[in-house]
């Protein structure tokens, strides 16, 4: 039924993306950007792509910075063209898709300003499909006073509502008789990164119950379907990581840690949840998953977190594999009709495509050998279709 | 000739040595005939030899842009060229003629851009003296009323300046931080500031009292920190802000004039580029310049570059090979030293480009066809016929004297002068489709006797009234189309719908006709024989025997006098009844005897009933036949030998392009695979083809069904509106007729001149592509592509 009336209010911004497909670079032309030579070079290239308007005014020798830079903002104009043509519960989806980016943007600013990074160049390195007014106030934070900051600036922030949750939960999780002193400790000893994943997380719940809620079913099957794989992964990924980290000493820590990181949503919660809270290699972690889809042959080859020291630039990571998968999942929702899922597939693979021409212009500004493996280790979108 | 079949096309080949490749090029762009062949059309641009000048020639393009860029900013008037190839011919020079233009666009790019620094520095300077001089005069103003009672209570305060959007923000965030203690004065600034980029803000001071505590002070500059970059300090007696007011004014005022001095400047200097020379300002006379630069570059790249000689491929028309050799060779005129570039006349390779001379008349009708379909290389081109057809076609469901002439008044606007610069510019290509399509809706109306749905009676009705009653008279007839009387007889619609049902149908056939007609041409051109008599020959007879015959019976009916209308013969049942029961003698029979028109409906009926086999098996038949005498035929080679009479591989090559399925493709494939697919392929034909000469006739009923509704449409709206207030006279009459007469124009404009129009022209659209051209237009050929300066157009025509 919501077929019939998709086309109503969301038909327009549709046709957009769906228009906005063509502009994904072809295998072909990867290959020809593997073959180029230089920086300009490959800048010239992307001049004859889509890409060609937000590159022209730059100098040929652009640092790969300024390019991932350039890049992102073609994705966010684009973006919030479509969400300007938007309405209604369109608008409201759109702009928590938009949330995602936020929080990278404030935990990177947190990150940089604990490590007395000047605020400009904070400012300059934001992902602008993040931006909001309020982000350059967060120069006032003051220590590590995230509970302040939380009160004066992120309060009126969409994510502020998230960042309270966080710090909620974080007192809470003190022992009974707590200080201000312990509340002070706990956030100087607080890694950005932990910030990070945790609110993700909530995001990511919240993300899940909106459009459990608000979306029309076609919708609702495509995204939520998308979003569990992405709990999982998420999961998966805590896991991974927090085998074998040595911050985490005790087994109660690391339950506890991977409780507080882990989304309370997906395929994998709660069924295998207390089989892989307590995973602590890589074969125990294949155990817990391997009832549902095709986790199993995902960690198959996931090299052993124990020997994290061996891994270098060949090495097929974990997130290698992951974004392999993800991409083709996004591919197939993307071709789907008549579903929201076009415009988080349609984010998610343009942002696959920004990571791998950042990561070609990486290998090519190298100059490694052709025959370097790394060459190999780009994701191309709908490349998956075709075989 | 030219516009029946596309113009006779020969193969060269060009080679340029590197040192003369731009004057050659050069040379070959104020030709308008000659089509490069692009190497390899799957090289990206940066890997042709000459990519790093099209680079050049881009950035010095978005310098030019840049600079008129500014120019719009300031408001300046240019000139745009008015004629680009007289520009280009006057300032010809040689190819070191780019970089004198690089260098002049760039220094005068870089030195706008400099003062463009110096211009937003200066206007930098100007906001902050601004700002602080707001800032000061606020806080004197405020510090006269009651401050001296809030720094006896321990207040201290602070003042800045913030955007007006940040506004409420930066209100919150305080509030948050002080925890409410704390009071924020904010004082918009009235004028507006502008910005680095142009955009202009409004700014607003604030002014913030709080009681004294290092804590909070601290905090609070971090927030104005984090939302104002400027600081300002206040001097504490009134004496020095005094002074510093003054202070700031003047500074402010040497700003000013220092900005206004700059801005003139600029203004000057982007006056100086407008000016006029060769016919149109310096900035766009670069533009094309540059922009031919360009394009002969790109050009250039199409060619293959081996040891500093550039090889290419070229298409010629016929007879312009002399002129060309003839300019290379004066190329270096006395200087002998330099070689020149050379062509040389190759075997045809490929199949050549379609190329027709148009001009402004044929451009449209053109269009049309190219629309469907590039006719294939020295296929009839459909174009020519569709000059008359289709404006016919239109006219015949349009028809009506009035509207014609409106139409045909609007056409004959359209070719003056003055259209070309009115809003209807973009209908000035189609201007002489319009004219033909409201001469042929005129024609067409006198013949259905339709002025805005009312009978003329120009030549003198053969009726008379008598008693109500019409009475004929002896041995008349009405001259020219229908006679005036039947517009006021009961029986009118179904009388004209019956009239206009035939002449939609012989109108059909003959079209149809017409189009297999030219396909025998087209096999005949060819030299394709089996085509000829396996297809052109059964189809045309099955045409003509089945709705040919029906054209005849309608035309021996209308000759034929009856005495009483109910013992005329229905042209339908006489039609179905030859072929559901042919053996039958009619009962009422059309011609002198039932008897003979039975021996005449046979002798149609076997012809069409053998048609349809030959249609079916005779090509795959000869094909196998020919296939089994020549098992082992070779594929003719690609590249022939030096001696081939050009002209009959010529003939070669064309005997192979009429046949989709030649003989040299074909062999490339498994015998079976060829038998079954030609099998299929021609009973698919066959099925269309017989299938779609009855629906292809019944489809042309549409000029009734359009003509019809346009009739109908215009009687309502006549009647709805006029109508009454005419019959009614007098003074009465007249007014209503006025009241209502807009409702009538407009309806008449709305509807009949646009929608309707619209409606019928689609209608004839799909008459030409689908009924007319099916019948033997292949469609499968590609357009001659010039290398010509003429294809640089000044900015304006872009517009």
């Amino acid at each position: 039924m919501d077929l019939c009336v998709f086309g109503v209010d969301d038909g327009y911004a549709e046709a957009i993306i769906r228009g906005l497909r063509a502009s994904f670079l072809t295998e072909a032309q990867y290959q020809q950007m593997k073959n180029c030579a230089s920086i300009p070079e490959l800048k010239s290239f992307l001049e004859e792509t889509d890409y060609q308007n937000c590159l022209q005014a730059d100098n040929p020798q652009i640092p790969t910075s300024i390019l991932r830079q350039r890049l992102k903002k073609k994705l966010a104009d684009e973006f919030e063209y479509i969400e300007a043509q938007s309405t209604g519960t369109l608008t409201k989806y759109l702009f928590h898709l938009r949330c995602r980016f936020m929080i990278d943007n404030v935990v990177n600013m947190i990150e940089g300003l604990k490590n007395k990074i000047d605020i400009e160049i904070l400012l300059s390195n934001i992902d602008p499909l993040g931006w909001f007014p309020e982000i350059k106030n967060i120069k006032v934070l003051e220590g590590d006073d995230y509970s302040s900051l939380y009160r004066d600036v992120l309060i009126d922030t969409p994510i502020g509502v998230y960042f309270m949750k966080f710090l909620e939960e974080s007192i809470e999780n003190l022992h009974e008789n707590r200080t201000l002193n312990d509340i002070q400790n706990l956030f100087r000893e607080m890694k950005p990164e932990y910030i990070r994943t945790s609110l993700k997380k909530m995001w990511l719940e919240d993300f899940y119950v909106f459009c459990e809620q608000e979306l029309m079913p076609t919708s609702q099957e495509v995204l939520l379907e998308l979003l569990k794989f992405e709990a999982d992964f998420k999961t998966i990924q805590v896991i991974y990581n927090s085998i074998g980290n040595r911050d985490l000493n005790t087994a109660a820590k690391i339950i506890t840690t991977r409780k507080q990181l882990c989304p309370t949503i997906g395929n994998l919660y709660p069924d295998c949840e207390k089989m892989y809270l307590q995973a602590m290699t890589l074969d125990t972690l294949r155990e817990a998953v391997k009832g549902c889809d095709n986790y199993r042959d995902l960690l198959k080859d996931a090299p052993d977190p124990l020997k994290r020291e061996e891994f270098n630039v060949q090495t097929k990571t974990l997130d290698d594999i992951m974004y392999d998968d993800e991409c083709r999942r996004y591919a197939l929702a993307f071709d789907g009709q008549g579903s929201y899922g076009v415009f988080y597939s349609y984010l998610k693979l343009k942002e696959q495509e920004i990571r791998n021409i950042i990561w070609l212009a990486e290998m090519i500004s190298r100059k490694l050998a052709k025959n370097h493996p790394g060459w190999k280790k780009i994701i191309i979108p709908f490349s998956h279709l075709g075989k | 000739m030219s516009l029946f079949r596309s113009e006779q096309m020969e193969f060269y080949n060009l080679v340029i040595p590197r040192e003369s490749a731009w004057d050659v090029m050069n040379t070959l762009g104020y030709f308008d005939s000659v089509h490069i062949i692009d190497h390899d059309a799957t090289l990206p641009q940066i890997n042709r030899p000459f990519s790093n000048y099209v680079k050049r020639c881009d950035d010095v393009l978005q310098k030019i842009e840049q600079i008129d860029d500014e120019m719009r900013n300031f408001k300046i008037e240019k000139k745009y060229c008015p004629d680009v190839i007289d520009l280009l011919k006057k300032r010809n020079g040689s190819h070191k003629q780019f970089e004198e233009l690089e260098q002049d666009i760039c220094k005068v790019a870089d030195d706008l851009e400099h003062q463009q620094q110096t211009l937003t520095s200066l206007q930098e300077k100007k906001n902050t003296i601004r700002e602080n001089l707001e800032v000061l005069r606020n806080a004197v103003a405020f510090q006269n009323e009651d401050s001296e009672e809030a720094s006896l209570l321990g207040f201290q305060k602070m003042v800045g300046v913030i955007l007006k959007e940040d506004e409420l923000r930066f209100k919150r965030i305080i509030f948050r931080i002080t925890k409410g203690n704390i009071h924020v004065e904010i004082m918009d600034i009235q004028e507006q500031f502008i910005q680095q980029d142009r955009k202009s803000v409004q700014k607003c001071v604030f002014m913030l009292f709080y009681p004294c505590g290092d804590l909070t002070q601290k905090k609070i500059q971090r927030v104005i920190e984090s939302f104002s970059n400027n600081k300002f300090d206040i001097p504490t007696s009134s004496e020095q802000q005094a002074q510093r007011i003054t202070m700031l004014e003047n500074q402010l005022n040497e700003a000013d004039q220092l900005l206004h001095l700059t801005i003139t400047q600029i203004n000057k200097r982007l006056q100086d580029l407008s000016e006029i020379k060769h016919n149109c300002s310096w900035i766009e006379e670069m533009r094309i310049l540059v922009t031919k630069e360009k394009y002969l570059y790109m050009n250039l790249n199409m060619l293959n570059m081996t040891n500093s000689v550039f090889h290419g491929q070229i298409w010629l028309p016929q007879g312009q090979d002399q002129k060309i050799q003839q300019a290379l060779r004066n190329l270096h005129g006395n200087d002998k030293q330099l070689p020149s570039g050379q062509i040389q006349e190759q075997q045809i390779q490929s199949t050549p480009p379609t190329y027709y001379k148009l001009n402004s008349f044929t451009y449209p009708f053109q269009e049309i066809v190219n629309t469907y379909g590039i006719p294939r290389y020295k296929e009839i081109n459909p174009g020519l016929s569709t000059i008359i057809t289709f404006p016919f076609l239109v006219g015949v469901m349009f028809g009506d004297v009035g509207h014609g002439l409106l139409l045909f008044v609007c056409g004959l606007y359209l070719t003056t002068e003055e259209a070309k610069k009115s809003i209807f510019s973009g209908l000035v290509p189609m201007r002489y489709m319009i004219l033909l399509i409201g001469f042929f809706a005129c024609y067409n109306g006198l013949i259905y006797n339709d002025f805005l749905s009312i009978s003329l009676n120009l030549f003198g009705s053969c009726y008379n009234l008598v008693d109500d009653e019409y009475q004929i008279k002896e041995d008349c007839v009405y001259k020219f189309g229908i006679d005036p009387a039947w517009g006021s007889s009961t029986n009118q619609l179904t009388f004209m719908n019956s009239f206009k049902m035939k002449l939609a149908v012989i109108i059909g056939v003959t079209h149809m006709t017409f189009g297999i007609i030219l396909k025998g041409f087209n096999t005949l051109n060819f030299n394709n024989y089996t085509d000829f008599f396996c297809e052109f020959i059964p189809q045309f007879l099955l045409l003509t025997c089945s709705f040919g015959y029906m054209d005849f019976l309608l035309f021996l009916k209308w000759c034929t006098k009856f005495e009483d209308t109910k013992d005329a013969p229905s042209v339908i049942t006489t039609m179905i009844d030859m072929v559901l029961r042919p053996f039958d003698v009619p009962e009422k029979p059309l011609f002198e005897s039932g008897e003979q028109q039975r021996f005449i409906q046979l002798i149609l009926l076997t012809i069409i009933i053998l048609c349809i086999p030959i249609m079916l098996i005779t090509k795959p038949l000869i094909f196998n036949l020919n296939k089994k005498n020549h098992p082992y035929q070779q594929i003719p080679s690609q590249v022939p030998d030096d001696d081939a009479n050009p002209e009959q591989l010529q003939n070669d090559m064309q005997k192979d392009q009429s046949q989709p399925h030649s003989k040299v493709c074909i062999q490339q494939h498994n015998q079976h695979d060829d038998i079954g697919e030609l099998i299929v392929h021609q009973s698919i034909e066959t099925i269309e083809f017989v299938l779609g000469s009855v629906s292809n006739t019944a489809s042309y009923l549409r000029l009734w069904a359009l003509s019809l509704a346009h009739s109908q449409l215009a009687e309502v709206f006549f009647s709805m509106t006029l109508a009454s207030h005419i019959g009614e006279g007098g003074f009465f009459g007249t007014i209503g007729s006025i009241v209502q007469f807009p409702g009538f124009a407009l309806a008449t404009f709305g509807v009949l001149m646009c929608m309707d129009l619209m409606e019928c022209f689609l209608h004839a659209l799909r008459l030409q592509w689908v009924e007319f051209q099916s019948k033997f237009y292949k469609a499968d050929g590609y357009l001659f592509k010039a290398y010509s300066f003429t294809n640089i157009k000044s900015n304006q025509q872009d517009d």
